[in-house]
């Protein structure tokens, strides 16, 4: 019997795959390509076949083959156009819906050119995110809220219609109100903060690279980085005059790794209250890219809305003939970043296979991060304990006490599991009984609140690294020291 | 009374529980700690809508036998509960669906109930987004009865997922038909105690994974955080609307050994696609909004299945938009050149056209400076072709 080659370009990023004849019927295949894996073969008979892709942000790609007796082949690509062309990378993995042929521009009161995967039905995350933060409601029952809490902004007045929803108003009140349409530029400044082991100071690296483009910042950290035994962990942020901004830890990986400020997510701080959901819909301000492709695979399925075969993806050979999870759980000293992104792959997909004693060392070997702990916690919750360690709520609420303490979070995920744990087994937080000088310091789950879309890394809007949004909570200190700055004008980055 | 059909189902069955909150009695005065809500026809008509269809068409199209049918729905101006119609069409008083009948009604809805058996929740009314505390909630229809604590009448959506996950049936479907959007009220309560109408215990999911095999939980959520769903005065809500087309008939997209299948991706490819291939050029906007859904099981999870496939919509457009309306269009199936359908110049755009899924097509505009026909192989549920 002939076979039919199903495959995918190297660095395309995961797909979900179904196989039918021509009329529809469901042909056993294996169900994951990625970047380990982007050639399947099957046995077929002769005859035409359809190959149905789906990726990680809900796009869907579609090949016909004709199967012969010699055989056949479907090949994806992502040669159709990204949104801009410093996307492609970006799009090619997946990270970002590509433009379907034709679709029409919106009009200018768009904020976002993002909005156009929506209107082409693709359900990527900026998609979804922006669609309802810019959709206009129609007639229709609604909550119908008391007066004099709702203050429309300055963004608002420009909005197409009216947002009925005064929590985005609430937020507004905390954020900087950036007028998109005005005639004159606003600089921004990049800004780096590494911890120091007690606190978040600036820092400027020589060896991190920035690139200003159109409608992008591309901010890129070679690989030489200092290993990560003793690591120093690190956020960035693109900041207003103000110092407001999205600000966000970029886990450093062995590998390099490339964090794209967007010039259309940085200007829709409108979506600045999107919270999460396992599928992660916030607007994106930055694309996350780090060059290891298993770790951008991991990334991208991560923040899917759900992904059939994505266990597979723990036991498909790399090219060093390795598992691509358990290779990066294996490397916990040398890589801790890549061992929690690995170890959240496997909390959601498979928990059992994540052994209870890696998760512990992760928590011993990277104390800083809060990632540690937080998965351990859930995977006593959703798997059990094992021989040496209950899964009593005692003991999973000492570790998101544990998690609480720690500075760093390295992903969303982590944030939103903390938050739903929390909520669940406590510690629950405590009525404050003094006023002091020192701010109260924000609940994980007020970071979501917050939150932005940086491709699965921590990121929310606010003035420094653990501090939310724009109401000044400590004295606001001069920006002395920034990578560069950058002019924004009708949504075109220049120096 | 909440139960409007039962049967054995010794091997399984699928057991439903549907809550319609059309109305808030309690909610029509603002105060403090409970805002305004108010009464939406939308969510009654989407459980009637929902009801009539599993007691009608949609009967034997799951993969077992419904077991049974919980439900607790009451109407702007019927605020104690309702008649809905049996099976036999006599009518039935259901409850309304206050937190105490929503209590009950979930008990019973999982009274032994086994790994075999699947699950499906349905809520319509209004709910509530509360940040940094709780996640998605719905509003019972006595919120507010209790204004000092009117959170004993929420229901918290996510927490209950969350804990049935760790029940036995290994197939679940929910359908989160309410806003996710925050009043002041809710943003102001320090310390919100809704009801997850279910425990979650530590380890309990995977002790039910290794008893009772994998989990194939989906999610539907008709708004996206901080957003509002929707529905028109008198018609079911926006979600049902596009949930009962798919499933009478536009998602039937996959067939697995002679039975056309609706899974969850060819759900949400119909519910996406809805706006353009069936909704009113005037309504395209209103249908278009995202897609909310989720869901980590291994394999594709099924839903509804049927003897025939889907037809598919085939949607010819232009760039610019009014550029079509000058052409004459054609729609062929080759190599027979009868048209299955056409439209002269100045007709409605874009233009829609009924087919058979996974033929081939031709789709030939004529305008005033020539023709162009575009090939196409007819791909359900809807298949674009842009002039």
């Amino acid at each position: 019997m002939p076979q039919i080659i199903i495959g995918t370009r190297e660095h395309m990023g995961p797909l979900t795959i179904q196989l039918l004849t021509d009329r529809g019927r469901a042909v056993p295949a294996p169900a994951l390509l990625s970047s380990a894996r982007h050639e399947i073969k099957v046995r077929v008979p002769e005859g035409d076949y359809v190959v149905i892709g789906t990726r990680p942000n809900g796009q869907t790609l579609t090949l016909e083959a004709r199967v012969d007796r010699n055989g056949g082949r479907a090949f994806f690509s992502a040669e159709d156009a990204s949104p801009n062309e410093f996307m492609r990378d970006a799009t090619v993995l997946g990270l970002v819906p590509k433009l379907s042929e034709g679709v029409e521009h919106f009009p200018d009161w768009s904020p976002s050119r993002f909005q156009l995967s929506t209107r082409t039905g693709v359900s990527g995350d900026a998609s979804r995110a922006l669609a309802a933060l810019v959709s206009a409601p129609s007639a229709g029952t609604a909550i119908s809220f008391t007066s004099g809490d709702f203050s429309p902004g300055a963004l608002q007045s420009d909005a197409p219609s009216q947002i009925p929803d005064p929590k985005a108003s609430f937020v507004w009140k905390s954020l900087a109100k950036y007028d998109l349409h005005a005639p004159e530029a606003q600089r921004f400044w990049i800004r780096e903060w590494v911890y120091d082991g007690s606190r978040w100071r600036d820092h400027l690296d020589d060896r991190t690279s920035v690139h200003v483009g159109d409608g992008y910042v591309r901010v890129k950290w070679p690989t030489d980085v200092e290993p990560y035994f003793g690591p120093q962990p690190r956020a960035i942020g693109l900041v207003s005059e103000a110092g407001f901004g999205p600000i966000v830890h970029v886990p450093q990986f062995r590998s390099a790794m490339d964090i794209v400020f967007l010039a259309d997510g940085v200007t829709s701080v409108i979506g600045a209250d999107r919270v999460t959901n396992p599928s992660l819909l916030k607007v994106p301000v930055a694309l996350a890219m780090p060059e290891d492709p298993a770790l951008a695979d991991m990334l991208s399925v991560l923040g899917a809305a759900g992904a059939p075969g994505a266990e597979a993806l723990v036991t498909q050979q790399t090219h060093q003939q390795l598992d691509i999870a358990f290779s990066a759980l294996n490397d916990k000293q040398a890589d801790p970043a890549a061992a929690a992104l690995g170890a959240h792959y496997l909390l959601r997909f498979a928990p059992k296979r994540i052994p209870v004693q890696w998760l512990r060392n992760l928590t011993r070997w990277a104390p800083l991060y809060a990632d540690g702990p937080i998965l351990l916690a859930q995977r006593l919750i959703l798997a059990g304990g094992s021989d040496d360690i209950a899964a009593s709520p005692q003991e999973i609420r000492d570790l998101l006490r544990n998690a609480l303490q720690r500075p760093v979070f390295l992903f969303a995920r982590s944030r939103s599991l903390l938050a739903q744990a929390t909520r669940i087994y406590g510690p629950r937080r405590r009525t404050r009984k003094l006023v002091t000088a020192v701010p109260r310091k924000p609940s994980p789950a007020e970071f979501l609140d917050v939150a932005a879309g940086a491709g699965g890394l921590d990121a929310y809007w606010g003035t420094g690294p653990g501090r939310l949004g724009n109401t000044p909570r400590w004295p606001r200190a001069d920006i002395r020291e920034r990578l560069a700055s950058v002019e924004l004008r009708n949504g075109i980055f220049s120096h | 009374m909440t139960r409007v059909f039962e049967q054995d189902a010794p091997d399984g069955g699928v057991r439903i529980l549907i809550l319609g909150v059309g109305s808030y009695p309690n909610a029509k005065v603002a105060r403090p700690t409970v805002p305004v809500l108010d009464d939406l026809s939308s969510a009654t008509q989407s459980a009637l809508d929902l009801l009539d269809r599993l007691l009608g068409p949609w009967r034997g199209r799951f993969d077992k036998p419904i077991r049974s049918i919980d439900m607790l729905a009451n109407a702007p101006g019927s605020p104690d509960g309702l008649e809905v119609p049996d099976e036999n069409g006599d009518p039935l008083e259901v409850e309304a669906p206050t937190i105490a009948a929503i209590v009950e009604a979930k008990k019973r809805w999982l009274k032994d109930a086994g790994p075999k058996d699947m699950l499906i929740f349905y809520a319509c009314g209004h709910g509530f987004w509360v940040p940094s505390l709780v996640g998605r909630t719905l509003a019972a229809s006595d919120f507010g009865e209790d204004p000092d604590n009117p959170w004993t009448a929420v229901v918290a959506l996510d927490d209950f997922q969350l804990a049935l996950g760790e029940r036995a049936p290994r197939s679940q479907w929910l359908f989160f038909d309410c806003c996710a959007n925050t009043p002041s009220e809710a943003l102001k309560a320090t310390s919100p105690r809704p009801n997850a109408l279910l425990v979650t215990m530590a380890g309990e999911r995977q002790v039910m994974i290794e008893l009772h095999g994998p989990l194939e939980q989906v999610r539907f959520a008709t708004s996206t955080i901080g957003a509002q769903a929707y529905g028109k005065d008198g018609r079911a809500s926006r979600f049902m609307e596009t949930l009962l087309e798919a499933c009478d008939g536009s998602a039937y997209l996959i067939d697995h050994e002679d039975e056309w299948w609706i899974d969850s991706q060819t759900l949400g490819r119909s519910i996406l696609s809805f706006g353009k291939r069936i909704a009113p050029t005037e309504e395209e906007d209103y249908f278009t909004f995202p897609q909310v859904s989720e869901t980590d099981a291994e394999t594709i999870p099924r839903f509804m299945r049927r003897a025939t496939p889907s037809d598919c919509i085939l949607l010819a457009r232009s760039v610019p938009a009014y550029r079509l309306s000058e052409a004459h269009l054609a729609v062929t199936c080759p190599p027979d050149p009868t048209p299955l359908g056409e439209q002269p110049a100045g007709g409605d755009t874009p233009f829609r056209q009924v087919v058979a899924a996974w033929d081939h097509y031709e789709v030939t505009a004529t305008f005033p400076e020539g023709s162009q026909t575009r090939p196409k192989r007819a791909q359900p549920p809807l298949t674009e072709v842009v002039f």
